[in-house]
């Protein structure tokens, strides 16, 4: 394999192949910071990476891995800060001119040109390679046009040979399996030749083993090619064992760099992914509540559920029960399903297999908006409220099925109630408020709906601490009210300090299921999600 | 007639034309902001709707009863293309949408041209609305005011609908974020249709009054009126209802003042300046007066 | 030379030897249907090079079959009448006649012109604003043509054009229509304008400039809209602002569509159809005794099976009858396809 890709180095001319001087860092992120409509994305984000380095770059969900990304490919232009690839500045740069200065980068969520062939695809990756023969040349077919086909052709079929996808190269890209997908978007880039990639979570999907061999190519690639490589994963193996240094950040913000065992070691890192906070005595579970509600029937049974996206497995065959006025937590490292688990038993994403049993009456084939007429309700991760909307309005719209106007009063009253902070921006617009308010309303518009069974997804997510210690009490206090919660967090520390039972989710797969205060116990726990 | 009033009549005639293409523009962008979807037929949908009324109207029926035809003429046609081409297609790319919509207009021209005379048609008169109409100097007719009036009062009813009502309130949620709307228990294809329905009633009052306000009724008569409500609703932001509003004002009274104005030989070219406009607007400003632009999902 | 290429050459052959019986054999009636066969065949599969593989969904082909249309009859115009008829002209003009040749593609290139002036502003948009945009374009060259009465002779009609075209120069530009549309698209050109239809972020990530891609590709397109207007007017010797109607959007339209975008074989086919079927409809719109049934008269019968077939293509096969598929020799040699590793090697 090694020949081959050296033959296809010795074959990539243009641009792209520009070496680095060692003195001047490849890619410089200086004080970098970006808003999305008053959330900040990226504060004073720095970012320094040397010549054929590979850095990996982790941090919880939403922590702004991927904003860094795109702000680096040009896709978002920063508020403020310096972005200098090879000692130039490149602000202001549309993505194809900061392609053209040997940046090439994968997806997150798969972008491959759906319509044409894998080998099409890749040729894409040569778009700035040699100069392009002239319209004449082209339209006549002349020898010059048929050369620079040829060695498009031949440049990528070399990569998807090195990549052992070259029996797809015909088949058309959006019909193929997610993990051939993944390898298509990994060869575009790759035919690129670039000083500088950029991957963002190539692992995703993939089986222990494709990501092992994923792993070893990237390695040999990165030997014989000495690119830079800036890599986002949420699989810690993963980077622990590619990456000598590994960048963390949190809330937008550098939070530690260095070695992965160093990071490992790190408590602010372990705090950021696990998270931390003490709840009062009253919210904590445990109590008389808890032990009562373990012997309670289930309101919720999930039975030997697959769910599929596509052709890629996000569940398999899960199993778990929800006890009738309990807290059940679900935690897991980002990306183990924790999300599609919710959405499932919510309908908002379709059961492949298995059986979702809801007070005894099997709910698989309803619909989302008949789940929520019985009872089953989800308030979804990032809040997802109608922005241009009222607070009040956002409210009523979570009783939208509920007829009697008696009814929904009372039950603004005790949102209110719950939440006084957004009694007082009732006629404010819900775009204008801070997250931590947006997540009230999120929680309180879920309640409208008078849940049995609510559903929350990482309701402390992008929260400062204090902000979280606050959504958790009150989440305390859901339960208090006779409604049964699932919860799904990234925060496992609080997640289970205020849980009844806690289930661990990884790659899709229930791994673990104990109460909740034996969890906490438990250091196999933090391995879930630090490796 | 003095330039002031010259002025100030151009001015009242183009907010009259600029309130029927309120009225137009404020089904598409309610169409667009929930399905993207551009309903090349709207427009087909208003002529359907006065095509439907003119035989109320020659039964001698008066014109508030012709009106009613009207909306539930359109009303009806509108339901009806919605349940059996758009409903199944709902889950769509764009682009089926947008030809499906090319499809019901050419389908809905002709079938009315198979089946009426070839003659343009208006509804019997009423002489009422004929009678002019003296503001100062500003000379209008009483159907004039009739626009004005009828357009605001359909509007304010639309208004209170999306604001006051759960379904209305469940209508502008679907349209700032379909999922989420469904996670609160909102039953997208029914809603989807509470839209076509508006959308087509407001679409029959304008056809209605523009009947009594231009005469000269054919198939066709839809078609532009249809394209001028798109663009009114793209120029005030689309998907965006006080944005179709303001938007169809905005070009009722720059047409008016574009051929009150420029001279002969330019002023023909009426129809064509709603396009120059449109392109302008995007140029310059492409989410409209009261849009949000599109962001970039990566 | 490969087995595909001969018998792609071997088809022309062929193709050129039915062109040459046609034109001795045929009365002036079908072969007049023929031309207007191959004219829009050439601007369904220009329409398609924009929609179907570039993602831009213009509704204004119509309008730029028109500009080219009216812009190569104004300079082929006999310089006795244009005086007479056009008197708008400068002198210098009044006093041009040009060959067909140089006409024709002066028209090509009027269109590409106004193409860059309508694309600049609108194909840096997403979504289908384009389509209104260019609709729009149709409602404006459609009101200049029919208000410009000294430079148009207005809804007249521009008639006394110079029968200068036959079966030969239609076939020759649908041929080469046809070569370099497919040329192009699977050029490194076209690679990058189909990226863009298909992801445009992921192409800027490759280094594709979209707005210049997307301007380029659209301008191409609009040269062969031109093109085939210019063809069509010397074709049928009369141009009016009525050829290029709305109609003549959704006529286009349902020739793409029921071909399938992305496919300049489903052009072919869906220009054939739509052309052919209407042949036996026109006959049902005048009404009369047909075959021993008094039929009355129905006005509008062709735009209504029209639109019936894009509304029933839509709702049962909205990728068209050949998808995004293209015409090969490969099944019918029963070659297989080229091995995967053919091309490394």
């Amino acid at each position: 394999m090694s020949a081959v890709a050296s033959h296809v180095q010795s074959v990539a001319t243009g641009p792209t192949a520009r070496p680095a001087t060692a003195a001047e860092p490849v890619l410089e992120l200086d004080q970098v910071s970006i808003n999305f409509g008053g959330v900040r994305a990226l504060e004073n984000l720095s970012l320094t990476l040397g010549a054929g380095e590979i850095r990996g770059l982790i941090g919880p969900n939403g922590s702004g891995k991927s904003t860094a990304f795109n702000v680096i490919s040009g896709i978002y232009r920063p508020r403020s800060g310096e972005i200098r690839m090879a000692g130039h500045s490149v602000v202001g740069l549309r993505p194809d001119q900061i392609a053209s200065r040997g940046v090439a980068r994968t997806f997150q969520t798969l972008r491959l040109f759906q319509a044409m062939s894998v080998v099409e695809n890749v040729m894409l990756g040569t778009h700035l390679g040699a100069r392009a023969p002239s319209p004449v040349s082209i339209l006549l077919g002349l020898p010059a046009s048929r050369r620079f086909e040829r060695e498009a052709h031949e440049r990528s079929m070399a990569v998807l040979e090195a990549l052992q996808i070259a029996d797809y190269a015909q088949e058309t890209a959006g019909n193929l399996p997610y993990g051939v997908q993944k390898r298509v978007d990994l060869a575009r880039s790759l035919v690129a030749n670039p000083s500088l990639l950029l991957l963002d979570e190539p692992a995703a999907g993939l089986t222990g083993a494709e990501s092992h061999q994923l792993m070893e190519l990237i390695r040999k690639l990165h030997a014989e090619r000495a690119f830079t490589l800036l890599l986002v994963e949420h699989d810690m193996q993963f980077v622990s064992d590619l990456c000598p240094r590994i960048t963390v950040i949190d809330f937008g913000k550098l939070l530690v760099e260095g070695t992965p065992e160093e990071v490992r070691q790190n408590g602010d890192v372990v705090a950021a992914y696990l998270g931390t906070g003490e709840l009062s005595a009253g919210a904590k579970a445990g109590g008389l509540a808890s032990k009562a509600a373990a012997t309670q029937a289930p309101v919720l049974e999930v039975k030997d559920l697959d769910v599929r996206y596509g052709a890629v497995p996000a569940l398999r065959s899960v199993s778990l029960n929800v006890a009738s006025g309990s807290i059940t937590a679900i935690i897991g490292a980002n990306g183990a399903g924790k999300t599609t688990l919710l959405s499932t038993v919510s309908g908002v994403v379709a059961a492949h297999k298995g059986q979702i049993l809801y007070q005894g009456a099997d709910v698989t084939r309803l619909s989302c908006e008949q789940r929520v007429t019985q009872g089953i309700v989800m308030c979804p991760e990032g809040r997802r409220l109608f922005p241009d909307m009222t607070v009040h309005e956002n409210l009523l719209l979570g009783a939208y099925n509920v007829i009697d106007q008696a009814a929904i009063r009372a039950a603004l009253e005790r949102v209110y109630a719950l939440f006084p902070r957004i009694a007082n921006r009732q006629r404010q617009q819900a775009g204008t408020l801070s997250g931590g308010e947006q997540q009230m309303v999120a929680i309180g518009r879920a309640l409208m709906a008078e849940p049995t069974l609510l559903l929350l997804d990482e309701p402390s997510l992008g929260l400062a601490p204090n902000l979280v210690e606050l959504i958790f009490e009150t989440i305390a206090e859901i339960r208090k009210l006779g409604c049964s919660i699932m919860l799904v967090e990234q925060n496992a520390a609080m997640a289970l300090e205020v849980a009844d039972f806690g289930y661990v989710l990884e790659t899709g797969k229930v791994t673990l299921a104990a109460p909740a205060h034996e969890l906490k116990a438990r250091s196999d726990v933090i391995e879930a999600y630090l490796g | 007639m003095s330039e002031l009033s010259e002025f100030l009549q151009h001015l009242a005639n183009g907010l009259v034309l600029g309130f029927l293409y309120a009225l137009v523009g404020i089904g598409l962008s309610m169409v667009y902001g929930i399905l993207r979807m551009i309903n090349f037929a709207h427009g087909e949908i208003l002529m359907v709707g006065v095509f439907l009324a003119l035989p109320v109207s020659a039964l001698g029926a008066p014109a508030w009863v012709v009106l009613l035809a009207g909306i539930a003429g359109a009303t009806i046609m509108g339901l009806i293309v919605q349940w059996t081409i758009y409903r199944p297609l709902l889950k769509s790319p764009e682009v089926t949408l947008l030809v499906a919509s090319l499809g019901v207009s050419l389908l809905l021209q002709n079938l009315v041209l198979m089946l009426t005379s070839p003659q343009p048609k208006r509804p019997d008169p009423a002489p009422f609305l004929d009678q002019p109409f003296h503001l100062g100097e500003i000379v209008l007719r009483n159907v004039d005011l009739a626009i004005v009036v009828i357009a605001m009062a359909a509007m304010l009813v639309t208004h209170l609908f999306l604001k006051q009502t759960r379904h209305g309130r469940a209508l502008r949620a679907l349209a700032q974020d379909m999922s989420a709307a469904r996670m609160m228990g909102v039953h997208v294809p029914f809603l989807v249709m509470i839209c076509f329905v508006i959308g087509s009633a407001l679409a029959g009052v304008a056809g209605v009054l523009i009947g009594y306000k231009y005469g000269h009724l054919t198939p066709l008569s839809g078609f532009l009126p249809g394209l001028k409500g798109f663009v009114a609703a793209v120029i005030g932001g689309i998907g965006s209802f006080p944005g179709a509003v303001v938007g169809g004002i905005i070009l009722g009274l720059l047409e008016t003042f574009l051929v009150g104005y420029l001279p002969d030989a330019l002023a023909q070219y009426r129809d064509a300046y709603v396009f120059l406009v449109l392109i302008l607007v995007l140029l310059v400003r492409p989410s409209g007066l009261f849009g949000k632009p599109e962001s970039v999902k990566v | 030379m490969s087995q595909a290429t001969g018998a792609t050459l071997a088809a022309v052959g062929v193709f050129a030897l039915a062109v040459w019986a046609a034109q001795a054999q045929l009365n002036p009636f079908y072969l007049q249907i023929l031309g207007l066969l191959g004219i829009n065949i050439m601007a369904t599969v220009s329409l398609n090079f924009a929609a179907g593989f570039g993602g831009m969904f213009s509704l204004g082909h119509p309008a730029f079959m028109a500009i080219g249309g009216y812009t190569a009859a104004i300079l082929t115009y006999p310089v006795a009448m244009k005086s007479m008829r056009i008197p708008g002209y400068p002198d210098w003009l009044l006093q041009l006649q040009l060959p067909f040749l140089p006409a024709l593609l002066i028209g090509g290139l009027a269109a590409s012109a106004i193409a860059i002036l309508v694309g600049w502003p609108v194909l840096r948009l997403r979504g289908h604003y384009l389509a209104v945009a260019t609709l729009g374009l149709t409602v404006i060259v459609q009101a200049a043509i029919v208000n410009l009465v000294d430079y148009t002779r207005g809804a007249l009609g521009l008639s006394g054009i110079p029968g200068l075209t036959n079966l030969w120069w239609i076939a020759a530009f649908l041929v080469l229509t046809i070569f370099i549309v497919y040329r192009l698209v699977h050029s490194r050109f076209g690679r990058a304008l189909r990226a863009v239809r298909d992801d445009y972020v992921a192409a800027q990530m490759s280094g594709v400039h979209v707005a210049r891609t997307r301007l380029i590709g659209f301008t191409i397109a609009a040269f062969f809209a031109g093109i085939a207007g210019g063809l069509l007017g010397h074709l049928l010797r009369i141009l009016t602002p009525g050829q290029f109607s709305f109609s003549a959007v959704f006529l286009g339209v349902a020739m793409m569509i029921l071909g399938g975008m992305g496919s300049i074989t489903g052009s072919i086919l869906g220009a054939v159809i739509m052309t052919i079927l209407p042949q036996f409809i026109i006959p049902l719109e005048r009404g009369g005794n047909i075959l021993g049934i008094d039929v009355p008269a129905l006005n509008g019968l062709t735009q209504i099976v029209t639109a019936l077939i894009l509304i029933g293509v839509m709702l049962v096969k909205p990728a068209g009858l050949a998808g995004a598929k293209e015409f090969s020799w490969r099944p019918l040699f029963g070659l297989s396809r080229p091995s995967k590793r053919s091309g490394a090697a």
